[in-house]
């Protein structure tokens, strides 16, 4: 148990260091195809004619990606646990001791579990709202297939990973009689 | 008939040149293994090294890419106000085309600034992020 605690431990810890650097490295690019987009704007062979606003937009975007944790933070205000989420410096990682987990009943267990695991998971729900608004920035300029609502499922899903220990509160709370 | 002269040398030579580029990639393997090994030996401190790597790499390129973006607007864009002015020139749009120029220059020039802008319009803070590699926190 403690060695499968470490790992995924391990691998939310990569996640949460891998989505800060993604989040730069798009808010450099979204910003450079915003300056060509509205360069090319003043081009015969525009490829954004009709479609003004695809370059604002990812001008936009780039500052969304520039302060990504403050769009997480924001979401989870909307989503009403208000958790607070921040980039930090990098540290050295360390994982949980499982200690006794049963607790009194199976919801505490399952609680208890889900505590330990809460690391990996809140660093998922963060990449998968990363992704989804990747997504959007391409539905939007038309680069993909998917749908809006697609993309506001996964980031909604996200914001709930990221509040995961309040979810699997909430659940075992109404399944428990007593 | 003898095979020309090069032909005969060719061979060792891309011989000896597949050997350098093999134990060029070699050294490079092992560099990262020792780099791995000095990173702590996991899968998130790995990430810590090659995150910083990226972003420092993202940072040098987009600042490249902004400098010569910044120059290329200016050069066009004076071209096309200086275009807009003689008699013969009877296409359309060069004042506009040179205005857009040079707005997009100084635009490009404080690129840092103009995503910090973005980022106070979009989430009403400065922007948290920078070429330093982080980690995201869930305090």
């Amino acid at each position: 148990m403690q060695g499968l605690v470490n790992f995924a431990g391990d691998i939310g810890n990569a996640i949460a260091v891998f989505i800060p650097t993604i989040c730069y490295l798009m808010a450099l690019f979204c910003f450079l195809f915003a300056a060509w987009g509205f360069w090319m704007q003043t081009d015969p062979t525009n490829p954004f004619r009709g479609r003004p606003w695809i370059p604002l937009v990812s001008l936009i975007l780039s500052g969304a990606f520039a302060s990504f944790d403050r769009v997480l933070t924001l979401a989870n205000g909307s989503a009403g646990t208000g958790l607070q989420v921040s980039i930090g410096s990098l540290t050295s990682y360390t994982p949980p001791t499982v200690g006794t987990v049963l607790g009194s009943g199976p919801g505490d267990a399952i609680v208890n579990v889900v505590a330990l695991f809460q690391g990996f998971f809140q660093s998922f729900g963060a990449m998968a709202c990363l992704f989804a608004t990747i997504a959007w920035r391409g539905i939007v300029n038309g680069q993909n297939n998917r749908t809006q609502g697609g993309c506001f499922v996964q980031f909604a899903f996200g914001v709930m990973l990221m509040n995961i220990l309040t979810v699997t509160t909430w659940l075992t709370q109404i399944f428990q009689t007593t | 008939m003898d095979k020309p002269f090069v032909l005969n040398i060719r061979k060792p030579v891309a011989r000896l040149a597949r050997r350098a580029i093999a134990g060029a990639g070699l050294a490079v393997v092992s560099a990262h293994a020792a780099f791995a090994q000095a990173a702590g030996g996991t899968i998130g401190a790995q990430m810590q090294t090659m995150s910083q790597e990226a972003s420092t790499t993202g940072g040098f390129v987009a600042s490249t890419a902004m400098y010569v973006g910044a120059l290329i607007t200016f050069v066009f864009g004076a071209w096309a106000l200086w275009q807009s002015r003689q008699p013969e020139n009877r296409e359309g749009g060069q004042v506009a085309r040179g205005l857009a120029g040079l707005v997009l220059c100084g635009l490009l020039v404080t690129g840092g600034a103009w995503i910090n802008k973005a980022a106070q319009t979009a989430t009403g803070s400065a922007a948290s992020i920078s070429s330093t590699a982080g980690a995201v926190s869930f305090p």
